[in-house]
């Protein structure tokens, strides 16, 4: 297995090890709002296994990913404020 | 996508859906497990970065020793008639046939809503050490703990594990309360050696009972939190806040096969059958109570879909003695939540899917006439997280579920329709 894998949020690489999931690699990044919710507000991670959806993104094109329950794959691109 | 059947259909891959359908392969009987995360093992035995060991990788050997389908990333969506379910999986759906299904979806974290619990950094307890098994980094961060049960400690002893400074665990339950939880648990073997680890773990951590986080302060995310214990109110500095309400069983899928429910959980017989024929039901989705009630749980399932009655039968005085064990944790934790019912105030959002405010809805007699005029609960997570927190807050029911129980693309379900014709 690789040591690091490279993946991109909001059109900026970073790098992280194999096994993270999107959400964790996204906060260790410095991600604070994850996405807007209806009055405006950044919202992040809550539950951590996919029960509040608060933690959804856009993933390689498909909207309302659940971050935390997607591990990082190579050259993977996710995108906040959905 | 191909339909599938198989015999035996485990949903949930956790402790009792594992031990599950490890009973019910070793009587020969052909069996799939479906789990809506990446890994098998639920959230007790979440592993980090994704690599597994000791009791779940020795009940993953042997399942895979037994030839049995392990389907990871693949969500119940609904049950369909003929004895079918729809799945999910890579935002494709798909039917399951089966003769018998086990349901084993587990528990989640009750949340209760406080000024601030929506800004970013606050986060449930068991959630804060689900992202960090996941990768997140929180060495150096300033950390506290707070809510209610046992998970607390486990919490904390792991933070601090991965280099957080936590800065204290507030639980809300009084002290003579946890004291006498923690004497009734020394009954159980294996329970004193567990605490007595935790101890020494969580050494150097202020533990205060009797405390909750009563507000939690910051512009864009967390910076500060308000804690009131025994009734006094300080602020301390934090980067991190882990705060759960200790568990509540998952009770979307038992829905959606129409099985009966009480407040506690799924209503399964000593057989651990549901009130829907050839439906079964383990571990936690039936009453929040431990991984050592769900393994044995998992067992009496697999080996009465099985048809193995009596060997069911073997196991039924050790479960009898871990049910005690339950109804002293929810008579310790969160058995007095008055004081909580007044953190909220008329701005602070219960439901952060539809952001709908308590002052909005507290005047309401039940979930379904708030939803109607308020949308509560009707947005991604369809009351997952509101709905416990509405019946903390004002005792109301269970919101009713409707399929499908994840947000599904339309032409996933028009697929369907293609199907049944």
């Amino acid at each position: 297995m690789a040591e690091t894998v490279t993946f991109k949020i909001d059109g900026t690489e970073h790098e992280t090890s194999p096994g993270t999931t999107v959400a964790a690699a996204m906060l260790n990044a410095g991600v604070t709002a994850f996405r807007t919710s209806v009055t405006g507000e950044p919202r992040a991670p809550l539950c951590g296994m996919g029960i509040c959806f608060e933690c959804r993104v856009k993933i390689d094109g498909t909207e309302n990913v659940r971050s935390c329950l997607e591990p990082v794959r190579e050259g993977m691109e996710s995108e906040t404020g959905g | 996508m191909a339909k599938k059947r198989t015999e035996i259909l485990v949903i949930g891959g956790g402790p009792a859906g594992l031990a599950a359908a490890k009973a019910a392969s070793s009587h020969g009987k052909k069996v799939t497990v479906i789990d809506e995360n990446p890994d098998f093992g639920g959230q007790i035995w979440r592993a980090e970065k994704r690599v597994l060991s000791g009791k779940a990788k020795e009940l993953l050997d042997s399942l895979e020793k037994n030839g049995v389908e392990m389907l990871a990333s693949c969500t119940c969506v609904a049950a369909l008639p003929d004895k079918r379910i729809l799945a999910l999986s890579n935002g494709r759906t798909f039917p399951i046939a089966y003769d018998k299904a086990i349901i084993a979806t587990g528990a989640r974290e009750r949340f209760i809503p406080f000024p601030g619990w929506t800004l970013p950094g606050v986060y449930g307890a068991g959630g804060l050490q689900a992202l960090v098994k996941g990768g997140f980094d929180v060495s150096g961060k300033r950390i506290v703990v707070a809510g209610t049960g046992p998970l607390l400690l486990a919490v904390a002893a792991y933070l601090k594990k991965k280099g957080g400074n936590v800065l204290m665990i507030a639980e809300q339950a009084p002290f003579h309360k946890i004291l006498g939880f923690g004497m009734s648990a020394l009954r159980i073997r294996g329970k004193l050696a567990e605490a007595w680890q935790l101890r020494k773990e969580i050494r150097g951590i202020p533990y205060r009972t009797s405390s909750i986080v009563t507000e939690a302060h910051g512009e864009y995310s967390l910076t500060e939190v308000s804690i009131r214990s025994s009734g006094q109110d300080s602020r301390i500095g934090c980067d991190l806040l882990g705060v759960g309400w200790h568990l509540v069983p998952d009770l979307e899928v038992p829905d959606l096969f129409g099985c009966g429910l009480s407040a506690r959980g799924v209503n399964a017989d000593r057989y651990m059958r549901t009130s829907v024929d050839e439906v079964y039901s383990a571990g936690e989705t039936n009453l929040v109570g431990g991984v050592e009630r769900a393994l044995i749980e998992g067992e009496i399932a697999g080996l009465s879909a099985a048809g193995k009655r009596k060997l069911a039968r073997s196991l039924h005085a050790k479960w009898d003695r871990l049910l005690g064990f339950s109804d002293r944790m929810h008579e310790t934790f969160l058995s007095e939540p008055s004081e909580l019912r007044k953190l909220a105030t008329d701005d602070t959002i219960v439901c952060r899917c539809e952001d709908v405010p308590f002052g909005r809805i507290k005047y309401f007699e039940c979930f379904n006439k708030a939803k109607l005029q308020t949308r509560l609960g009707m947005g991604s997570c369809q009351g997952r997280v509101c709905g416990a927190a509405c019946e903390a807050l004002f005792e109301w029911d269970r919101n009713s579920v409707r399929p499908p129980i994840v947000p599904v693309r339309v032409s996933e379900l028009a697929n369907l329709k293609t199907e049944n014709d």
